[in-house]
C-alpha cells in the first residue's frame, strides 16, 4: 500500500501546482481567447489530472474534470467562445477540483461535496445536444469504463485541435503527443521539469542553512586567528576556504530562494473575483516575477501583498464610467514589480486609479483627533497621506466585506516592519496610488549595530536604527535634560524620550561618568526613542539564533555567535520600548477609544511651549501654533528697514524679539540684551494668520501638556492670561497681540513680503 | 516512577551519571546526558529569571543554563572556586543544560535499593527529586530533570 500512497501524495503535490497555474492562464485566456498556448496548458492540465484520477480511482474527481475537458475541447474546437460567464465556471471547476484534491490529503477520500450542479453548468454551455436535463448526476460519466465512448470524446477533438496547432506554430514536440495517448500515459510523460528538479523538505533546508551558517562563523575564526600568520601555506588554505564558504553560503541561501512568481501566480486570480464583485475592470500586470526571495520572507509577506491588491482594487481603481469620465481607459491596471536593491528585496504595488483623497484623510483623521485644525497646514502631503497606516483608518466611504474595515494597513505596515524591512506609499490626485514594499532577502541573517553594557554585548538589529548621537559633555546644555522624572533628550528641537541600557539591564554602572556615552535612536513601532549606550562596537551581519522557551520573557529577539565565538544578545526593539515604558501597547485598540481619549484629553489639557523671558519669567506659546523650536546663530540675524529678518529655507522670516516688545520690561531688557552676546539664539518658528514668525526668546524650557488651572486675566499686552504650569505661575502669550505690538501693520501687508 | 523490575525477577540495575550541588549528591541516567562541559564560558543573559544562569555557545549552538543551586535554593556562599560543571541534555526539540558545582562517577545502581523521597522533604526540593538509591555510604538522590526546566511552575510555587 505504501506505493500507492506515494503515488497519490505526488499526484496531489503535482496537481496543487498545476492547479495554480490553470488559475492565471484562465485568466490571461479570457484577455486573449486567442493564445493557443495557454489553452493548450489549461487542457492538458485539466486532462492530466483526469486521467490520473481514473486511474487512482477517485470518481467524483473524474467526473468533475471530465465534463470540464468536455467543455474545453469544446472551446478548442471553436464549437464555443469563451465567456464570462464560462471563464467563471472553469474556475469554479478548479475550486472544486482543490477541494477535493485537500479532502483526499487530509482523509484519503474524496469527501462530502456535491458537484452536480456544477456538472450541470459546466455541460450547459453552448449546445442543446447535451442537456443538463434529466441526468443531473452524470453518474454516466463515472460509470463508463475507460475504454468507453469517453476516450472517444477526448481524443477525437484532441487531435483534430493537434492538427490544428501544428498548422498555426511550432508547438512543444511532447504536447500533441500527449494528447493523442489520450488517458493512457500521461503519469510518465507530463512533468517535463521533474528531471532537473526534486522536492526537498524545507526543514532538510533549514538544517543545511544552519550548518552553514555555523560554517561562516567557523572560517571567520580561522581567518581571523591566521591573519599576520607566517605560515604561508595555511594562510592559502584558509584564503580558499575563505572563497568556497561564501559560495556555499550563496549557494544554499538560493536553494531557500522562490521566485516570487509563487504569490504572484494567485493574484490574476484574486483580482477577478475582486473586481466582479465590485463592478469594475481589472487587469493585472507584473514585472521582475522571477525575483527571488527567500520562502520565510515569501510566507510573511503574502497577506500584506495580498491586503495592498484588494485595497487598490476596492478603494484604489475606480469604476469604469468614472474612468471613462476622467478619460482613462475603463480597464484599470494594478501593477506589480519587484526588483533586488542591496541585500533587500522591493516591491511595488501600483494602480492606476483615483489616487488618495487628501481631504477625505484629513476629515477623518481631524475626526479621529489625530490632528489639529491648527497642525493641518503645515502637513505635507506625504504627512497626511501617512495617517492610513493609522490603526483603525479607513478612507472607504462605505464599509465592503472586503475591505475597508478600518483594520489592515497598520498591520501591513506592523508586520513588515517587525520582519525588517518598511512600507512607503506614493500617490498622485487622480493618477495612481503606489505602495513601496522594502524586506531584507532572508530573515535568517541580519545585519546589526553592537554595543556594550558592561559585560554584555548587545546587538540592535540596523533595522530599528534611526541614527547614531555621540553625546558631548562641553554641549551640556543640549544634554539629557529631566522632565518630570523623565529622561529626554532634545533632538533637532524635539523631545526623545530616553532609555538608558545600563539601567533596563540592570548592569551596575561605574561611576556616574556619562561623558562619551551615546545615544541610539531607535523606532519602537510608531515611536521614537533614544537609548543611552555606553559603547558602540561594530556594525556586522549575523546569523540570528532562537532562544528557546526558557527565554521567552526578555526583551531579546534572539542570540547570535560572533567571531571570537562569545555570545551577542539580539535586542528586541518593541519589547524593550515596553518595558521601558516609552512605547505603548496602544495601537491595537479599536479607533473608537482612540478618538474618546483624543477627545477626552483634548478637553482637559493643553499643549504649551514653555519659555524664558530675559526676567527669567516663565511665558508659553499654544503648542498648535508652533511650528520648529530652532537655535539660530546670531550671526545669521539680517535687518531689512527697521525689522530683523531671517533666511529660513526658502522664506524670509521675520523676526520678533520678545525681550524687545513686551511692555513694562522693555526698557530693561534692551540694556539687558546688549549684555549677552550669546552665539545662538533660541527662536520659536510660529504661524499666525497662516503667517509665520521667528519668535526670539531667551531660552525654551520644554514641551508640557497640562490642564490650565488658576487662570488669571493677564496684566500687560501681549499676554493672554496667566496660568499656573508646573507649580510655576506662567504667562500665556497672544501671539497676534505680541506681533501688533512690534510691528503694527504686519498683518495689514501683502503676505509676499514675508513668505515667500 | 517507580524503577520496573523484570518478568524473571531478576534486579535490573540502571547506569547514573552523578553529580554535586552543594551538599546534594544527585544523579541523572546515564542516556539523558548528552555530554559533560568543563572550562566553559557563560554568557549571562540580564532580565532573565533568575535560574537561568545564562547562555553556552556549543559548537554553535546556543543552549540555555539552569542553575541547580539556585532550582534548589542553595544559598551561594559554599560554591567552590573552582569552575562549574555543565551538564548538556537532550530537551526533545531543543538541547538544554544545568549547571553543577562538580560532576561525580558514572554509578550503576540496583533497582531494589530505590526508594520514594520521604515526606518531610519539603516544597521545590520534594519536586525536584523522585527518590533514592540507597548506597553503601550515601544516597543518591535522583533529579526529575524534567521539572528542573520547569521553571513556571517554581515562580508559580515561590
Amino acid at each position: 500500500m505504501g506505493g500507492m500512497d506515494d503515488i497519490i501524495a505526488e499526484f496531489l503535490a503535482e496537481s496543487v501546482e498545476n492547479l495554480d497555474q490553470l488559475d492565471q492562464d484562465l485568466v490571461s485566456l479570457e484577455k486573449d481567447p486567442a493564445d493557443r498556448e495557454v489553452f493548450a496548458r489549461i487542457f492538458r492540465t485539466i486532462h492530466t489530472i483526469k486521467g490520473t484520477c481514473g486511474f487512482l480511482a477517485f470518481a467524483k474527481l473524474e467526473s468533475v474534470t471530465h465534463v470540464g475537458e468536455s467543455l474545453l475541447s469544446r472551446l478548442r474546437d471553436g464549437e464555443l467562445d469563451l465567456s464570462p460567464e464560462i471563464t467563471t465556471d472553469l474556475l469554479a471547476l478548479i475550486d472544486a477540483v482543490r477541494a477535493i484534491l485537500a479532502n483526499i490529503d487530509a482523509t484519503g477520500q474524496e469527501g462530502e461535496g456535491e458537484y452536480a450542479d456544477l456538472i450541470a453548468r459546466l455541460q450547459s454551455h453552448g449546445e442543446g445536444a447535451r442537456p443538463a436535463t434529466g441526468n443531473p448526476g452524470t453518474g454516466a460519466a463515472t460509470s463508463r469504463s475507460k475504454a468507453g465512448p469517453r476516450k472517444k470524446a477526448a481524443a477525437t477533438p484532441a487531435k483534430k485541435a493537434a492538427r490544428k496547432t501544428r498548422k498555426m506554430k511550432a508547438e512543444p514536440a511532447a504536447e500533441p503527443a500527449v494528447d493523442e495517448d489520450a488517458d493512457g500515459l500521461e503519469l510518465a510523460s507530463t512533468p517535463t521539469n521533474a528531471d532537473t528538479s526534486i522536492r526537498v523538505d524545507v526543514r532538510v533546508l533549514d538544517h543545511l542553512m544552519n550548518l552553514v551558517g555555523e560554517l561562516v562563523l567557523s572560517r571567520n575564526q580561522i581567518v581571523q586567528h591566521l591573519a599576520g600568520s607566517a605560515d604561508s601555506q595555511l594562510t592559502s588554505s584558509s584564503q580558499h576556504l575563505d572563497t568556497i564558504t561564501g559560495e556555499l553560503q550563496e549557494a544554499v541561501m538560493r536553494t531557500r530562494m522562490q521566485p516570487i512568481s509563487s504569490i504572484w501566480n494567485k493574484l490574476p486570480r484574486f483580482t477577478r473575483d475582486l473586481s466582479l464583485k465590485f463592478g469594475k475592470e481589472v487587469s493585472v500586470e507584473m514585472e521582475g516575477e522571477e525575483t527571488g526571495l527567500d520562502k520565510s520572507v515569501i510566507e510573511a509577506i503574502k497577506g500584506a501583498l495580498l491586503h495592498l491588491v484588494r485595497n487598490a482594487v476596492d478603494h484604489g481603481i475606480e469604476d469604469p464610467d468614472t474612468r471613462e469620465a476622467n478619460e482613462k481607459p475603463r480597464t484599470g491596471t494594478i501593477r506589480l514589480r519587484a526588483h533586488h536593491e542591496g541585500g533587500a528585496v522591493v516591491i511595488e504595488v501600483h494602480d492606476d486609479g483615483g489616487g488618495l483623497d487628501r481631504d477625505g484623510i484629513l476629515a477623518k483623521a481631524l475626526k479621529a483627533g489625530l490632528v489639529t485644525d491648527a497642525e493641518i497646514e503645515n502637513l505635507s502631503p506625504h504627512a497626511i497621506e501617512s495617517f492610513i497606516f493609522h490603526p483603525g483608518f479607513s478612507t472607504a466611504s462605505k464599509v465592503t466585506n472586503i475591505s475597508g474595515r478600518g483594520v489592515g494597513l497598520d498591520v501591513v505596515r506592523t508586520n513588515i516592519e517587525r520582519m525588517g524591512g518598511s512600507v512607503e506609499l506614493q500617490s498622485e490626485p487622480g493618477a495612481s496610488t503606489t505602495f513601496r514594499i522594502k524586506i531584507p532577502l532572508t530573515l535568517a541573517i541580519v545585519s546589526v549595530l553592537l554595543v556594550a553594557a558592561g559585560e554584555h554585548r548587545i546587538a540592535i538589529p540596523q533595522a530599528s536604527v534611526v541614527e547614531l548621537i555621540r553625546l558631548d559633555d562641553t554641549a551640556s546644555n543640549l544634554g539629557i535634560e529631566d522632565l518630570n522624572g523623565v529622561p529626554v533628550f532634545r533632538l533637532r528641537g524635539n523631545l526623545l524620550p530616553v532609555v538608558f541600557l545600563n539601567h533596563e539591564l540592570g548592569v551596575q554602572e561605574e561611576g556616574d561618568d556619562r561623558s562619551g556615552a551615546n545615544i541610539v535612536v531607535l523606532q519602537g513601532d510608531d515611536r521614537q526613542f533614544g537609548l543611552v549606550v555606553n559603547a558602540i562596537e561594530d556594525s556586522q551581519e549575523i546569523v540570528v539564533k532562537p532562544l528557546g522557551r526558557l527565554l521567552s520573557a526578555v526583551p531579546f529577539a534572539g542570540a547570535t555567535i560572533l567571531g571570537d565565538g562569545r555570545i551577542a544578545l539580539i535586542l528586541d526593539v518593541f519589547r524593550l520600548g515596553l518595558a521601558a515604558g516609552v512605547v505603548s501597547e496602544t495601537r491595537a485598540h479599536s479607533i473608537a477609544t482612540q478618538i474618546s481619549t483624543a477627545v477626552k484629553s483634548r478637553a482637559a489639557h493643553t499643549r504649551l511651549v514653555c519659555v524664558h523671558g530675559a526676567d527669567d519669567e516663565r511665558l508659553a506659546v499654544e503648542f498648535e501654533a508652533v511650528n520648529r523650536l530652532e537655535y539660530i546663530p546670531r550671526s545669521s540675524i539680517e535687518r531689512v528697514g527697521n525689522q530683523q529678518v531671517l533666511q529660513y529655507g526658502e522664506e524670509i522670516l521675520q523676526l520678533v524679539d520678545l525681550q524687545q516688545t513686551l511692555p513694562e520690561r522693555r526698557k530693561e531688557a534692551r540694556n539687558r540684551a546688549k549684555e549677552i552676546d550669546d552665539a545662538t539664539i533660541p527662536m520659536v518658528v510660529c504661524t499666525v494668520g497662516g503667517r509665520r514668525i521667528g519668535l526670539v526668546v531667551h531660552r525654551i524650557a520644554d514641551i508640557v501638556e497640562e490642564e490650565l488651572k488658576a487662570r488669571r486675566p493677564a496684566s500687560r499686552d501681549g499676554i493672554r492670561g496667566c496660568a499656573v504650569i508646573q507649580g510655576r505661575i506662567t504667562e500665556i502669550l497672544d501671539l497676534e497681540a505680541v506681533i501688533r505690538l512690534a510691528d503694527p501693520e504686519f498683518f495689514d501687508r501683502e503676505t509676499g513680503q514675508v513668505q515667500k | 516512577m517507580g524503577p520496573p523490575i523484570s518478568d524473571t525477577g531478576v534486579m535490573m540495575t540502571r547506569q547514573f551519571c552523578t553529580f554535586f550541588v552543594g551538599e546534594l549528591f544527585l544523579g541523572i541516567e546515564v542516556e539523558r546526558i548528552q555530554e559533560v562541559l568543563r572550562d566553559w564560558t557563560i554568557t549571562p543573559v540580564p532580565m532573565a529569571d533568575s535560574a537561568i544562569r545564562g547562555l553556552i555557545n556549543l559548537r554553535g549552538q546556543i543552549v540555555t543554563a539552569v542553575d541547580l543551586r539556585t532550582r534548589f535554593r542553595i544559598p551561594d556562599y559554599d560554591r567552590g572556586e573552582s569552575a562549574p560543571v555543565i551538564l548538556v541534555l537532550d530537551g526533545g526539540n531543543q538541547l538544554l543544560s544545568l549547571v553543577v558545582d562538580r560532576s561525580g562517577d558514572v554509578l550503576e545502581v540496583e533497582d531494589d535499593c530505590f526508594e520514594e523521597p520521604p515526606d518531610t522533604l519539603k516544597n521545590e526540593s520534594r519536586r525536584l527529586i523522585l527518590g533514592a538509591y540507597k548506597l553503601e555510604h550515601n544516597l543518591l538522590l535522583v533529579l526529575d530533570v524534567d521539572h528542573a526546566f520547569n521553571l513556571d511552575a517554581a515562580t508559580e510555587e515561590a
